[in-house]
């Protein structure tokens, strides 16, 4: 699993940000950092579209007192966020877009929309070498391989 | 036949389902070029070992938490409102209805059915301080009090002042934004006035707005309004291996839990459907659990029952349609050794690698259940037999002994001398430690770097040390741990003998009087716990002293009166505890008016311990009269038995052992281990085999026997021809139909 870790920042509390495309190659573990986060007032919470269909909720707790670093006082500023990202498995590449809402206590809202591009390994460099470890055969001449991976380990079953 | 090249395109990837409904894979796939597409199952990264036949594939997995294997089902939901209390730093938030009067004072003559009011109390459980909070979304709420079939609403008003009115008065600022800190179960409001928030606080008896901006934002968090009630609720569904600890009162303790175990697990496939078998990593080799894992070590770790065991192959496959044991290979580090009461002997492993050898302190013979005690004689002791040491200055080792009490607290191994000349080995077993608990290295070291402390010790009949004894590869142990036949021991203490007079003339009349003179008395029995309320006293005169167990219904009543009669007065120990129903029961009463101390105890714990002025009552009567039951004599009746009575203080040590070595109850067997190397095992999994073939046969032929069908000749030679033709398709590949018989 490859990783990558990104800092978003901002100046105001209602300011919309389009960061310039990010590249990752195939499984991903995308961590995203808020310390440069304005904190001018209070953000109440913060909402994650993750762009591959999943969210996250997070809501500001500024009682953890033993978290305050910086003069920052909430705690989703301080926290690092990550979600794993899987290559698709009907492109050679794909596009999504996350979108990182910060929320204060005015109502106001900062925007941070951040393109990804994933591209997926090929075949060889995500697998490596496969070995055949069994075939069973099944009625009307079908079968099932069970290929064990040289990357991960795993074991994969094919049917022909 | 087809033949065995395909196009890649043409291959699918072949899914893992699970044979419960809820439970799924975790997977991710990837698509290649070419137009074929692999399928990655967690469950299947890094397996160790995969048998098959026919139908039916084995998968062990690779050593991991199942919640690595499966799809997380933990949820966090949140409520859409709740009932709690506001709490501002121990002032609850308390609602009022308007006064009418205070309000025509202020010009409102109207509509006073409107206007609520508030005030602040030290008691946040009334109606008055519970508040609805309805919470909507993008962290939106508000706060109102449900009062005379009308809802009072935290609201700010023309003035900015916050107060309670109902929405009938047409104002619109009642929703706050919140910032909530679910660690706390604390809130803050905010409202928004001139385009700056503003944060509620509490100021004397008044809500107010405060601004909140960058510069004073850490004035926000010294003024949390604390809730009742969460805002979240937590479902953990989380599968992990976990294992668990009960106490003795069947609850589990804060630090009972080790969580998050990781183990091998055995998949099993049958056609489209697999099974998940959890395999037995915390076990030793005797199928046990035992805090016994040597190699693992940590001041946080209570238990170490982890890592016994690792699966590394499946060793046999079903290799026979009548065989249906799966045989799995694990490897274990260390060596279990079941210890049973009374004398054990055993050899340690030949290779104890990654040890040469190991100081007993550093087992985890303790963390197992080794039974400690204040003197060697009914702690457990480990003897080693070696002839080649020899002792120059006229101490002789005696045994390893685990010191500490049985009831709980530190336990350490010591090595017990004792000076033949001086004192017989019996009594020196006997013989009160030389050494507390909190003997330490240090110690050891001065003593041995000082002659004259040196020299004194030898003043002792006996003492004792931390532990030299050495585990080492080869060596042959006996390990002695307590049970009932130790009570032929003639230094036994525990209380067995009515007292001197009744034991050796066998009159049991007027030993109170002995008992009295001694200062000190302990008594005990044995009783069961069904419907029969009883009483047993000491008796009395017309003095209001001695000591009452009163069985009443599910109680007993433990009540010992002392009587001053120097004061002329009565002073009452008592308690009342529940017995165990249906079961027998141990009770020990023991005090010392010499010390000042008395106790009550209850089957395996003091349920009563006091202590007072020994002065006041040393040389004075403990009881007025020889004990009896239902006033017949203690010692003629039989609802009671194993009766003990004694001129001495039995220590609560000795009170918990007591029905060991009574024979009313056993101390469990123990598993202890010893770190031995790699080591290979062979764990067996039964399994019924439904697939592959006929039960009753276990043959890959089988007839087909149809009966009970009325049909007509040529329907049934239809049927007969569809089997035939239909049946090669439905069945597993290698069964044949021997024959097919239609009565």
């Amino acid at each position: 699993m490859n990783t990558k870790l990104l800092s978003l920042s901002s100046t105001n509390t209602s300011q919309t940000t389009i960061l310039s495309t990010v590249g990752l190659v195939d499984y991903t573990l995308l961590s995203i950092s808020l310390s440069g986060v304005t904190e001018r007032l209070l953000p109440t919470h913060l909402s994650i579209n993750w762009g591959d269909g999943k969210t996250d909720f997070f809501e500001n707790d500024i009682l953890q007192i033993g978290n305050i670093v910086s003069n920052i006082f909430s705690s989703i500023l301080i926290d690092t966020y990550s979600h794993e990202y899987f290559p698709s498995s009907v492109s050679t590449s794909q596009t999504l877009t996350a979108t990182f809402s910060l929320y204060y206590v005015n109502s106001d809202i900062s925007t941070f929309t951040l393109p990804l591009s994933i591209t997926n390994y090929d075949y060889t460099t995500s697998v490596g070498d496969v070995q055949l470890v069994n075939t069973n055969y099944l009625q009307n001449d079908r079968k099932i391989h069970q290929l064990v991976t040289d990357e991960g380990g795993y074991l994969v079953e094919l049917l022909t | 036949m087809a033949t065995l090249f395909n196009k890649l395109s043409s291959c699918e990837s072949v899914l893992l389902y699970s044979n419960l409904e809820d439970m799924r894979f975790q997977k991710f796939s990837r698509y290649f070029n070419g137009g074929y597409n692999l399928t990655f199952y967690n469950a299947l990264s890094g397996i160790v070992d995969v048998k098959n036949k026919n139908y039916t594939n084995f998968i062990l997995t690779r050593n991991t938490n199942i919640s690595n294997i499966l799809e997380n089902e933990d949820q966090t939901l949140k409520s859409e409102s709740l009932l709690t209390n506001l709490n501002f730093s121990d002032n609850f938030l308390t609602f009022q209805k308007a006064d009418a009067r205070i309000l025509a004072l202020s010009g409102i003559y109207n509509q006073s059915e409107y206007y609520g009011n508030y005030n602040f109390t030290t008691n946040g459980d009334t109606l008055s301080t519970n508040f609805v909070i309805t919470l909507k979304s993008d962290n939106v709420c508000n706060i109102y009090q449900y009062f005379d079939y009308a809802k009072y609403y935290l609201t700010r008003n023309a003035n900015n002042e916050l107060n309670f009115y109902t929405q009938n008065l047409g104002l619109t600022a009642y929703d706050f934004k919140y910032i909530y800190s679910r660690p706390n179960k604390a809130i803050f409001l905010f409202q928004t006035l001139s385009g700056i928030p503003h944060f509620i606080k509490k100021t004397g008896n008044f809500l107010t707005l405060s601004p909140s901006t960058s510069a004073n934002k850490a004035s926000v968090y010294v003024n949390p309004i604390y809730l009742s009630k969460d805002i979240y609720s937590d479902f953990d569904i989380n599968p992990n291996t976990s294992y668990v600890e009960y106490g003795d009162d069947n609850n589990i303790p804060k630090n009972g839990i080790l969580k998050d175990l990781e183990n091998n697990y055995l998949l099993h496939r049958e056609n489209d459907s697999t099974d998940i078998i959890v395999l037995k990593n915390q076990l030793s080799q005797y199928n046990t659990f035992t805090s016994g894992n040597t190699l693992l070590s940590s001041q946080e770790l209570k238990f170490f029952v982890d890592g016994m065991r690792n699966y590394t192959s499946i060793c046999n496959d079903i290799n026979t349609e009548k065989d249906e044991t799966l045989a799995l290979n694990y490897v274990f580090y260390n060596k279990p050794y079941e210890i049973i009461p009374g004398l054990n002997r055993f050899t340690a492993p030949d290779n104890m690698s990654p040890f040469n050898r190991i100081n007993i302190n550093d087992t985890k013979f303790v963390e197992s259940g080794a039974f400690g005690y204040p003197t060697p004689e009914y702690a457990d002791k480990v003897f080693r037999f070696d002839d080649s040491v020899s002792y120059d200055d006229g101490q002789t080792y005696l045994c390893t002994w685990l010191s500490g009490s049985p009831l709980g607290g530190d336990k350490v191994w010591v090595d017990r001398y004792y000076y033949p000349d001086l004192i017989e080995k019996s009594l020196a077993l006997a013989g009160d430690n030389t050494f507390n608990l909190t003997y330490d290295d240090v110690v050891e070291k001065l003593v041995a770097g000082n002659t004259s402390i040196k020299d004194s010790l030898s003043s002792f009949t006996v003492f004792d040390k931390k532990s030299d004894m050495l585990f080492v590869p080869n060596g042959k142990y006996t390990y002695e741990r307590i049970k009932a036949e130790d009570t032929i021991n003639e230094n036994n203490l525990v209380v067995v003998t009515p007292c001197q007079s009744l034991a050796t003339t066998g009159n049991n009349i007027n030993y109170f009087k002995q008992l009295n003179d001694a200062g000190k008395f302990t008594v005990k029995f044995y009783f069961d716990g069904n419907e029969q309320n009883w009483k047993f006293r000491s008796k009395r005169n017309n003095t209001n002293g001695g000591l009452i167990i009163e069985k009443i219904g599910g109680n007993l009543v433990f009540t010992m009166d002392l009587y001053n009669p120097g004061f002329v007065e009565t002073i009452t120990f008592s308690e009342t505890v529940k017995y165990k129903p249906s079961q027998r029961n141990f009770i020990c009463f023991s005090i010392d008016t010499v010390v000042g101390q008395l106790y009550f105890f209850l089957n395996n714990q003091i349920v009563g311990y006091y202590t007072f002025d020994k002065y006041q009552f040393y040389g004075k009567q403990m009881i007025f009269g020889d004990f009896v039951l239902d006033d017949v004599d203690f010692f003629t009746q039989k609802t009671l038995s194993k009766i003990g009575l004694t001129s001495e203080y039995t220590s609560e040590n000795l009170a918990f052992i007591t029905p060991i070595l009574d024979g009313e109850s056993v101390i469990d067997p123990l598993t202890v281990t010893l770190p031995c190397g790699m080591r290979n095992s062979t764990d067996t999994v039964e399994y019924l085999q439904s697939v592959c073939n006929n039960q009753a046969y276990k043959s890959n032929f089988v007839n087909i026997f149809i009966k009970n069908i009325d049909l007509v000749d040529s329907d049934m030679e239809g049927l007969r021809t569809r089997i035939t033709s239909e049946i090669v398709d439905r069945s597993p590949l290698t069964t044949e139909i021997n024959n097919l018989t239609i009565p």
